[in-house]
């Protein structure tokens, strides 16, 4: 399916139904809207395991961001964090989605955070996985560099550093699959619907100035902060900087082994997940 | 659509992770029964069964559910048709099967008849061409002894709010073999539009229109059911065009079919998994 949101179509899909029998009533559950990493990605890698881990707890939808996927390319100029992040609330406006639990991973926690700052009144939650406030190459380089040696280091910094095409296929070729401890082919590089031009374009751009550090202290929703202690994209301590800015009251948890692909590599981070729907519904029951 | 705000909800992902590619499963738009009832029988059975190998999506008719009501000026046909397809136009809903029960049957016959580009195939369950009422009164007859066919006699010649009342008592007990409170008790009922629709539009004959469908379809009948006859579906069938259509009947079942015969939830998800035909005459 897809919707027109502001200036574009966005692409998404549903899974699990929002109302269902119980007893004489239709009860109802949470939505959770799925934001992928990127930018310039697609919503498939969470098809696998984290989607369908949540489906018979909430209604799980699924969203392209624009400017990749199967929602439309869109004008370069508009694919900014904070136009991301609109297109969220704008998304969540046209469906009539109210209070969503927003989950995003890696750069989709970035648009999260953007989100809740942007929109304060939407949001009934967040979940930032993988989550920086700053993009501080020399932390991940260190990452880089411990997992996959000295020549991951060196095509790492080329990526941070002087990011053009070749830097971009050489990061794809050594560092990308030090991003996750499975294959990452199959699932993530040729069942995507990608746009590498929009990646390259917001690393030599946005990227470089980008600080959450500020907004993060106005997020007054309840969030739950999970980090890999393994991942070079939101090396660790990056995200320890994310939870000191959040409020206090942030649920933080890390996971020993755990790369970007946090939820895969660490399957306890999905009970971590249900517990924390399991508390908002209590909190909510409880207001 | 259309100046109102409609009620859907979505089960089954559209795409699914197949090796190296994302495949498109079928999308299944159930259009409920009614007019009055909303979607959530639905998700008693045959929503959840198909939602298993396709995208299920669940729309609440203007005048139904949580949707908005709107007004009877808007509690037509034509109405209920233009709302259907602009929800799958605004969603980009490609070429749906379409799933109507009763009321649903008729909009989802008109909406293929009318806009062929818009629907993959028909599944028309416990659905009628025209509402004849010497018909039905026959089915209460023998469901519920003559009184429930003179209860039933009673509300066809006067929908009033006494006979509509006692219609609800005696008669709808008798559209399934095996009622369940809390299924009535989810549905969240719009007994106005039920009562008007009575009153007002019971004289349709979609019989002309229904030639006109150019998709395979599926047609499922109860021949216990007092609400849309099983005489009354062999007439719609006979209208739709034979080399397309394919009826299936019910002993022991009743109105909507799910219920009282579960076999007929296989051969829904059969139909919805096999390869649908090239329409006949697309022009």
């Amino acid at each position: 399916m897809r919707i027109a949101v502001a200036d574009t179509r966005l692409y998404f899909d549903v899974d699990g139904a929002k109302l269902v029998p119980d007893g004489p009533w239709m009860r109802e559950r949470p939505t959770v809207l799925l934001l992928h990493p990127g930018p310039g990605f697609d919503h498939g890698l969470f098809k696998v395991q984290l989607g369908p881990s949540l489906v018979p707890h909430a209604q799980v939808v699924y969203l392209d961001q624009r400017g990749g996927g199967r929602s439309d390319r869109s004008d370069p100029e508009t694919l900014t964090l904070d136009r991301w992040a609109d297109d969220v609330h704008d998304f969540c406006d046209a469906l009539r989605i109210e209070r969503p639990i927003v989950l995003g991973l890696g750069f989709g926690s970035l648009v999260a955070i953007r989100y809740a700052a942007r929109h304060p009144a939407q949001p009934g939650a967040l979940v930032l996985a993988a989550p920086v406030a700053r993009i501080v190459p020399e932390q991940s380089l260190e990452v880089y560099e411990r997992l996959g040696g000295a020549e991951a280091r060196a095509v790492a910094e080329r990526y941070y550093e002087g990011m053009d095409e070749q830097a971009f296929a050489d990061f794809l070729r050594v560092c990308f699959p030090l991003l996750s401890s499975y294959e990452l082919t199959s699932d993530v590089i040729i069942r995507a619907d990608w746009s590498p031009e929009v990646l390259i374009r917001w690393m030599r751009g946005e990227s470089k100035e980008l600080d959450l550090r500020p907004e993060l202290g106005t997020i007054e929703v309840p969030t739950l902060v999970l980090a890999g202690e393994d991942d070079a994209w939101a090396p660790l301590a990056s995200v320890q900087e994310v939870v000191e800015h959040l409020p206090e009251g942030a649920l933080f948890r890390s996971f020993a082994g755990a790369r970007h692909s946090i939820f895969r590599d660490a399957p306890e981070s999905l009970g971590e997940l249900r517990r924390f729907l399991e508390w908002l519904h209590a909190e909510e029951a409880s207001l | 659509m259309q100046g109102v705000e409609l009620f859907f909800d979505v089960d089954g992902a559209k795409l699914a992770p197949a090796g190296a590619w994302m495949r498109d499963r079928p999308t299944v738009l159930l259009l409920h029964t009614g007019p009055g009832v909303d979607h959530s029988p639905y998700k008693d059975h045959i929503g959840p069964a198909l939602a298993q190998v396709a995208q299920v999506v669940y729309l609440d008719l203007r005048g139904a559910g949580r949707s908005d009501w709107s007004d009877s000026a808007h509690w037509t046909l034509d109405t209920w048709v233009e709302d259907v397809r602009g929800f799958c136009e605004m969603l980009e809903l490609e070429r749906p099967i379409i799933l109507g029960t009763s009321l649903g049957g008729l909009i989802g016959i008109l909406l293929a008849a009318r806009h062929p580009e818009r629907v993959d195939r028909l599944v028309l369950v416990s659905t009628v061409a025209r509402y004849v009422h010497t018909r039905a009164i026959t089915v209460f007859d023998r469901l519920g002894g003559p009184a429930a066919g003179e209860v039933a006699a009673r509300y066809f010649a006067d929908p009033s709010a006494a006979s509509f009342a006692e219609f609800l008592r005696v008669c709808v007990p008798l559209y399934t073999r095996n009622p369940d409170p809390d299924t009535v008790a989810r549905i969240e009922m719009n007994l106005e539009l039920t009562a008007y629709w009575d009153r007002n539009e019971r004289a349709f004959d979609i019989r002309e229109e229904a030639a006109l469908v150019t998709c395979q379809t599926l047609v499922l009948a109860g021949e216990e059911d007092p609400s849309t006859t099983i005489v009354g579906t062999e007439e719609l069938v006979a209208a739709l065009p034979a080399e397309l259509t394919r009826l299936h009947r019910f002993a022991n079942a009743g109105h909507g079919v799910f219920r009282d015969a579960p076999e007929a939830i296989g051969l829904v998800r059969e139909f919805v998994l096999s390869e649908p035909r090239a329409p006949a005459a697309y022009s």
